[in-house]
């Protein structure tokens, strides 16, 4: 593979890259680290890559021996790889994370956020930035494990749909223009 | 089980709040499911995008009193996660990763990519209005300087309005020419964009004729700010009057000064990335020659984004190595070439021997330039003022080559170059 077309790829596969790494670790910030040490291997290998292979695929395998060299680091055993593999390949495809889409989608989400209850944002925030699961923001909260269930998927369903509704009315706009 | 319940089942999957065998119950229905694989795929896009905006706080609202290094420490829970990858981290070994990486500089994208206009507050308080279209950075904190916030403004518009620091640092926008506003505390638009000799302004380049230059316009609205460019003497505005900032003549232009490099279209191929220098923090380019292509040589250039009226010396130091050991012993012929306002104008080659740093200096005063107007012969002169700088590797074998020490002396010394102007007409 030549390098200009290695870039190309990368560029276009680092998020549903960063997304896979995203969901093996469940840290932002790792995973962004991962996913730059994948990109180099890549690029350090890029001889050994097959243009008939799924290059998602092949960036994907690099990404999941970093992680598992990772936690080798740390003593840790990787677990049972195989078995959501069928699942993988669809989940981070290209397709999902096409960044136009993305970054409108996001501008979207952004807004949605600042709109929601201080509440719902402090649950968000707890579990996404400050790595805490359910069981700890419901002690933290003095709340009960059920509440934080249900208050999450409330505040993430109403995300979901106010980002549905901005990006048709941007879509109308666009229209009316 | 209803719609939403099972779609809370997917977002606690994707959370790692299942047990295993709950896990093992949605992985079943998954696979027998298109339309909840589509389901688990916006489930998963919406965790990166809110992780996203949270990680670069893109969101305006209180900040958490959490350390990075708690944020850091979160380990992978989920069972379903690990069954796609491996078993949770190690939460102080991760902890420890972060901190031994020192204080922590987020540089966060303020791109707008919508054609809406997106307000954001950034960690310092200030608080940012991006035009659609505008691409932008927030660099944080420089503490050499007194600064709280570096916004780089790639291009487009930026309104800022920044809260009066206690601590009396300020907020500064810089443009990649080394144009800037700094203030205190006020409410300033600024905006990156280009200007061709004939005053004609465009926010695209390539849309303009002549020679382009980029300029940075600024109209306060509070209070004063501070502006200047690189080489130049600052000037200072108040609210109601607007200036423009356009790039002085450098004594010397290096490494950061220049545009980005890239490989050019009538050499071979080559792979081209920027590094830094651990030691010096200084622009290190490192080139990769395959030894692929038919033409006899590579080439890859950079843009000073100004006409620069060319001093005495062009200096770098260059360190090459070939992929085989024998073509090393011949050595890489190098050549350095200038793209001025009256053409184009190539070095005579020099002989770099390969396995250690060199100096690669050319005399910009000699008369031994090859161009098309001596017939590609080396005996003319540099005339006119540079624009671009080119290095061009005169080989077909693969070689890898690193070159740092870019500089080119100028002919002027610095002068002031902030035009203040009142008239709100020259309001970005």
């Amino acid at each position: 593979m030549k390098v200009d077309e290695l870039e190309i790829s990368c560029v276009t596969l680092r998020r549903p890259l960063l997304a896979y790494l995203f969901a093996l670790c469940g840290d932002y910030h790792q995973a962004e680290d991962l996913v730059q040490e994948t990109m180099l291997i890549a690029s350090q290998k890029r001889e050994h890559y097959f243009p008939e292979a799924d290059f998602g695929a092949w960036l994907r395998a690099i990404a999941r021996n970093v992680w598992k060299r990772e936690l080798a680091k740390r003593g840790k055993r990787p677990g049972n790889v195989e078995l959501a593999d069928d699942l993988v390949d669809y989940l981070f495809s290209s397709d999902h994370y096409e960044e136009e889409r993305w970054e409108e989608e996001k501008a979207a989400l952004a807004r949605c956020m600042s709109r929601l209850p201080e509440k719902d944002r402090g649950i968000i925030r707890g579990h996404f930035n400050e790595g805490k699961s359910y069981a700890e923001i419901a002690a933290s909260g003095g709340r009960t494990l059920s509440w934080v269930k249900v208050r999450m998927f409330r505040a993430r369903k109403a995300l979901f749909d106010c980002v549905q509704r901005s990006l048709r009315t941007m879509k109308r706009e666009r229209g009316s223009v | 089980m209803s719609e939403d319940a099972r779609s809370q089942q997917l977002m606690l999957l994707a959370d790692g709040e299942l047990s295993p065998e709950e896990e093992a119950k949605v992985a079943e229905e998954l696979r027998a499911s298109g339309s909840r694989r589509e389901e688990l795929v916006r489930i998963t896009r919406q965790r990166l995008m809110i992780a996203e905006l949270l990680a670069k706080e893109e969101i305006p609202a209180t900040k958490s009193a959490t350390s990075r290094a708690a944020v850091q420490a979160r380990p992978a829970r989920s069972a379903y996660w690990r069954l796609l990858g491996t078993v949770a981290a190690a939460v102080l070994l991760v902890a420890g990763l972060y901190l031994a990486r020192g204080p922590a500089k987020d540089p966060s994208d303020l791109s707008n990519a919508t054609d809406i206009v997106v307000r954001r507050t950034l960690r310092d308080g200030t608080e940012v209005s991006l035009a659609p279209g505008v691409r932008a950075m927030a660099l944080g904190e420089d503490v050499e300087r007194n600064i709280r916030q570096v916004i780089r403004l790639d291009s487009g518009q930026i309104n800022v309005r920044t809260p009066k620091s206690m601590s009396g640092t300020a907020c500064r926008i810089q443009t990649p020419e080394g144009l800037w506003v700094e203030t205190l505390g006020t409410t300033f638009a600024a905006t990156r964009t280009f200007e061709n000799e004939n005053g004609e302004r465009d926010m695209d380049a390539k849309k303009l004729a002549g020679l382009v230059t980029a300029v940075l316009l600024i109209n306060v609205m509070e209070g004063e700010v501070r502006a200047g460019s690189a080489g130049a003497q600052e000037a200072r505005s108040k609210a109601g009057s607007s200036m423009k900032v356009v790039p002085g003549e450098l004594p010397q232009i290096t490494h950061k000064d220049l545009g980005k490099w890239q490989v050019t279209s009538w050499g071979n191929p080559a792979s081209l990335t920027v590094m830094n220098d651990p030691f010096t923090g200084e622009g290190v380019l490192a080139i990769a020659l395959p030894g692929t292509g038919k033409a006899d040589k590579s080439a890859m250039g950079s843009t000073l984004g100004r006409a620069v009226k060319p001093g005495k010396t062009f200096e770098s130091l260059i360190c090459a190595k070939a992929k085989e050991k024998k073509i090393e012993q011949s050595g890489l012929k190098v050549a350095v070439g200038f793209q001025t306002q009256n053409g184009y104008y190539e070095s005579t080659l020099r002989q770099v021997r390969a396995g250690a740093w060199q100096s690669l200096s050319v005399d910009l005063t000699g008369s031994d330039f090859k161009c098309q107007k001596t017939g590609w012969a080396y005996k003319a002169q540099l005339v006119g003022s540079v624009t671009e700088i080119y290095l061009i590797f005169y080989t077909q074998n693969a070689w890898s080559i690193h070159v740092k020490g870019v500089s080119l002396s100028t002919a002027t010394a610095p002068k002031p170059t902030v035009q203040k102007r009142v008239r709100a007409a020259e309001a970005p």
